[in-house]
């Protein structure tokens, strides 16, 4: 199978005040026509920067190694023209704060209308039309009403909706949604997550869904890829992560957040705090906070070893934990 | 919300590890300022001269030997003259600034702090100061409490609190409504113990900033006065007068006083512009 | 139950709002004369989405607000209001102190850890500076930071050692009650499970009673033992949180949970929307897009 978004050995250098800085380490990732792919971590570890990488939006002097291909075509080697239309017509982005991405003094019908004209020779009224039909697809009534207001004066939940309608407009194959939910409280989420995987499943779209939040990702997506300072650490079947992670850090991710229904004394956390790329040393970058943590960890970086359906970048993939240090120890 | 995002707000690392260099232009200026400040308090030992020693043996003389700038039309040392004009140019600019600069962050903070229609009150008067020209009001003042450095630099301190107190106003409300000075209240703080203690301190940068630039422009308002006749009185030196001063020369040729006090005006001002800048660039992590 | 520590009794806030079709008579009711009750040491959960008025409430608790009516109680004395003397002040600062929910900008930047520390306990204790310095130490350990990082700038640290700051400087003047206002929201995953033990922690050993305002059921569980369910300012739904979250009552506490993802949980659209827009002119993002569905 030949992947839609094809991701190999990216690395992303920017610069910073002592040289350049690494921040995305030699990821791989492939994203199916039609699959949904989830990129889960915590802040700082890079999956924004990827999908920036992916998009050509990285800022100001950074470096890109490795080689992006959409469709069989490279994207970092596309020139202005054939960037712009790529953008236009095949991707749709989503991110985290909607606001900061909507002109706040153009009507929202204005916003979409731009879209939806960006490349397809549709007369006025047929545009019109689309993105009525649009807005509704996303859950928007009243549309009428609601096209002639200005974004401040719509919800953070709804403007949400007006991004993922915009993203839809032109009828993209690959959705790129950067924590579209995180700052809508649960209700919301719920509502938004739920229309993304409609539509998603409707029109056959393929999706790199970005979060930090491993049971949304599992909800929505078909394969997990978790990353910790700028590189995958594993990658799985969505279905296969919660019961048998078989990274210690995607374990303890899952340990460490509180689920309903199961109160413990205390939660198991993962000691220290994330690290960033440019911090890592020669060995595992989870070695710093990793409960089983050898010598050879920090000697030696270990490669990506298949496992059921998938990858794990860990020397000692799948072993039990230490029983001493289970259940308690992080918090100091 | 995730942490990185948070992590741009202002005074975060994001913003801590941009670009603050300390551009060469931000290091001439700053050695501008410098030297004209060691001129203004050391103009005794460096002036070759008596600034206002008059030698009717040496009118008019050009630049190089005994006279580097050479002399005026009654034979005073042109570059004693500046160097002693720097004492009487700078100190009024100084009083402007630190009386602006003092009453302008009292106004900004209270103004902030209070809120409502009091703010309102301090920003629509602040509007109308900083509607009225400071040289008109400077002329006023001369014409009602009588010439000399004081009147005028009475009359600009006024007129430069608007100037101070906009920004500090808009930088302190931001301040006032983040958690941290909520916090302080709910412990139990007093307001002026909060603003002392806290507030106000986090606005220093900008005030620098602010008065710096500030510094330029008022030594500009004050040279012009003297230029007019109305601030300094002959024959002390200062370097607007001098360049009234000089300006009968001209047409004999004799360029040197005005165009030496000219120049020294210009080059002062563009000092603490740059100056100001590049403090705004090294502290605040933008450019004015 | 023991005499409430904290209790809020018909409290109402009311804020004026620009006069728009959705809000004629130019008023916005954030919080609809609610009670609660705080128990010595307990744990009360207020959740409910974003625009609830779970931070209004706060806001009214500590007094960084006026109350439109209603009254709050601390050990059964009316807290004060409006201006007052230093004393008094101090005094109530040592009754209820609060955790805000962005740890970047809740500390002084300019502000060195120790230094906050020791402010508040100068405000608040006649002490000298060895015992002063003793109890600093004490209360960055209590909440799991050392002795670098309490030399540290704010800068230097964190969102979660941060936010372990502000608790510590909250704890500084030993009040009955902290509030925490989605302390624990902008934090990583793993970096929240070491701050909740943390409170777990902080709440055995100096017996301080936690108003833990969020939005996210599964935390709740976590440290708390009685819940109030807020919704557009009113609440709901109350009671034990073993008993609300197996048993929810309203309809919207299912909701709720309802939407907490976990493993083999499915997201469902529940309703389109409907609700017109919050009235314009406030600062804070309206309820959410969902309400209309529910009775
Ligand atoms: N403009 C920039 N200049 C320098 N470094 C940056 C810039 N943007 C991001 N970084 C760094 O790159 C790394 C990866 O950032 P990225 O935004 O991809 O994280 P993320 O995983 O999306 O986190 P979050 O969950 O907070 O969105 C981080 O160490 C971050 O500090
Ligand atoms: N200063 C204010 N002026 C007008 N409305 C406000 C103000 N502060 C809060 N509100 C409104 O009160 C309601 C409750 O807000 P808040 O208590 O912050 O909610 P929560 O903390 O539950 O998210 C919201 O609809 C909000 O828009
Ligand atoms: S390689 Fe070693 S340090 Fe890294 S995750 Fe595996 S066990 Fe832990
Ligand atoms: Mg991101
Ligand atoms: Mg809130």
């Amino acid at each position: 199978m030949s992947a839609l978004l094809s991701i190999d050995r990216l690395r992303v250098e920017l610069p910073g005040e002592k040289g350049t800085r690494t921040v995305i380490h030699d990821v791989s990732l492939d994203v199916g026509a039609g699959e949904a792919v989830a990129l889960v971590g915590e802040s700082g570890s890079g999956k924004s920067m990827t999908t920036r990488a992916v998009m050509r939006l990285l800022p100001e002097g950074a470096r890109l190694s490795g080689e992006i291909r959409f469709d069989g075509v490279s994207i970092p080697g596309m020139d202005r023209r054939a960037l712009r239309r790529w953008r236009a017509t095949r991707v749709g982005m989503v991110f985290q704060d909607p606001r900061a991405h909507i002109n706040p003094v153009r009507r929202i019908g204005d916003f979409l209308m731009e879209g939806v004209r960006l490349d397809r020779r549709l007369s006025a009224g047929q545009a019109r039309e689309r993105v009525s039909r649009l807005m509704r697809a996303v859950g928007v009534g009243d549309v009428d009403r609601r096209l002639s207001q200005y974004p401040h004066e719509l919800s953070g939940g709804l403007l949400q909706r007006v991004m993922i309608a915009a993203a839809l407009a032109t009828e993209p194959d690959l959705l790129l949604a950067d924590e579209p939910t995180t700052a809508l409280d649960v209700t919301t989420q719920e509502e938004v997550v739920a229309i993304i995987d409609e539509l998603r499943r409707e029109r056959g779209l393929a999706m790199l869904f970005i979060t930090h939040d491993l049971d949304l990702a599992a909800a929505v997506c078909d394969r997990i890829a978790v990353m910790y300072a700028g590189s995958i650490v594993e990658e799985r079947p969505a279905g296969a992560l919660t019961p048998d992670a078989s990274h210690p850090y995607t374990r303890g991710l899952l340990a460490a957040r509180p689920e309903i229904g199961r109160r413990e004394s205390r939660l198991r956390t993962i000691e220290g705090r994330p690290i960033s790329a440019f911090e890592v040393g020669d060995g595992c970058a989870f070695a710093t906070r990793c409960p089983m943590v050898r010598d050879l960890c920090r000697r030696e970086r270990p490669a990506p070893v298949h496992v059921t359906g998938g990858r794990v970048a860990c020397h000692f993939a799948g072993e039990a934990e230490p029983q001493a240090v289970a259940g308690d120890g992080g918090a100091r | 919300m995730s942490v990185l995002q948070l992590a741009a707000a202002p005074g975060s690392p994001a913003i801590t590890s941009r670009d603050r260099r300390f551009g060469a232009l931000t290091a001439v200026s700053c050695a501008v300022v410098t030297l004209l400040t060691l001129a203004a308090v050391f103009a005794p030992a460096v002036a070759p001269y008596d600034p206002t020693q008059v030698d009717p043996s040496a009118v008019y003389q050009g630049p190089g030997g005994a006279h580097p700038l050479g002399t005026d039309d009654v034979g005073r040392d042109i570059l004693s003259r500046l160097l002693y004009g720097a004492r009487a140019s700078l100190l009024g600019p100084a009083i402007v600034v630190v009386v602006a600069a003092v009453v302008g962050t009292l106004v900004a903070v209270t103004a902030a702090w209070i809120g409502g229609r009091f703010d309102a009150f301090v920003s629509r008067a602040l509007d109308v100061i900083f509607a009225f020209p400071g040289l008109v009001l400077a002329i006023v003042a001369v014409a009602v409490i009588g010439p000399g450095l004081m009147a005028p630099a009475a009359a600009l301190s006024i007129s430069y609190i608007p100037y101070i107190a906009r920004v500090l106003r808009t930088a302190a409300i931001r301040q006032r409504n983040l958690p941290y000075i909520a916090a302080l209240e709910v412990q139990g703080f007093g307001a002026a113990a909060i603003c002392a203690r806290h507030l106000v301190p986090n606005l220093l940068p900008l005030l620098v900033v602010q008065a710096t630039v500030a510094f330029g422009y008022a030594l500009l308002d004050l040279s012009a006065v003297s230029f007019l006749g109305l601030g300094t009185q002959p024959p002390a030196p200062e370097w607007g007068l001098m360049v009234a001063n000089g300006q009968p020369s001209i047409v004999a040729g004799h360029l040197e006083q005005s165009l030496s006090a000219g120049l020294t005006i210009v080059v002062a001002v563009v000092a603490f512009n740059l100056l100001g800048q590049g403090l705004s660039r090294a502290f605040l992590g933008v450019d004015r | 139950m023991s005499h409430p520590v904290l209790e809020v009794r018909d409290l109402r806030k009311v804020y004026p709002v620009a006069v728009t079709e959705d809000c004629p008579d130019g008023e916005f009711t954030a919080l609809h004369r609610e009670s609660f009750a705080l128990a010595p040491g307990g744990s009360l959960a207020v959740v409910g989405e974003s625009g609830s008025g779970k931070t209004t409430c706060a806001r009214l608790i500590v007094g960084l607000e006026r109350a439109t009516s209603g009254a709050v109680l601390v050990d059964g004395v009316e807290r004060g209001r409006g201006r007052m003397s230093a004393a008094r002040r101090r005094r109530r600062g040592r009754e209820v102190q609060i955790v805000f929910q962005d740890p970047y900008s809740s500390l002084d930047p300019r502000q060195r850890v120790r230094d906050c520390l020791a402010e508040v306990l100068t405000l608040h204790f006649d002490m000298g500076a060895r015992q002063r310095d003793g109890r600093v130490a004490e209360l960055i350990d209590q909440v799991g930071l050392d002795e670098r990082q309490a030399g540290a700038l704010p800068r230097a640290l964190s969102g979660g050692q941060r936010q372990r700051v502000a608790i510590a400087r909250a704890l500084a003047a030993e009040p009955k009650v902290l509030i925490l206002d989605e302390a624990v929201a902008a934090l990583d995953v793993s970096i929240q499970a070491q701050v909740l033990n943390v409170l777990a922690d902080v709440r055995e050993a100096t017996g301080v009673a936690y108003l833990f305002i969020t939005h996210d059921l599964a935390v709740v569980q976590q440290v708390c033992d009685d819940v109030v369910v807020m919704r557009s300012g009113r609440i709901i739904e109350r009671g034990p949180v073993a008993d609300v979250l197996e048993r929810p009552a309203h309809p919207y506490t299912r909701r709720l949970l309802a939407s907490v993802p976990r493993p083999g949980w499915t997201p469902r659209r529940r309703a389109t929307e409907g609700r017109p827009p919050a009235p314009s002119g406030h600062p804070l993002p309206p309820v959410s897009e969902t309400k209309e569905a529910l009775p």
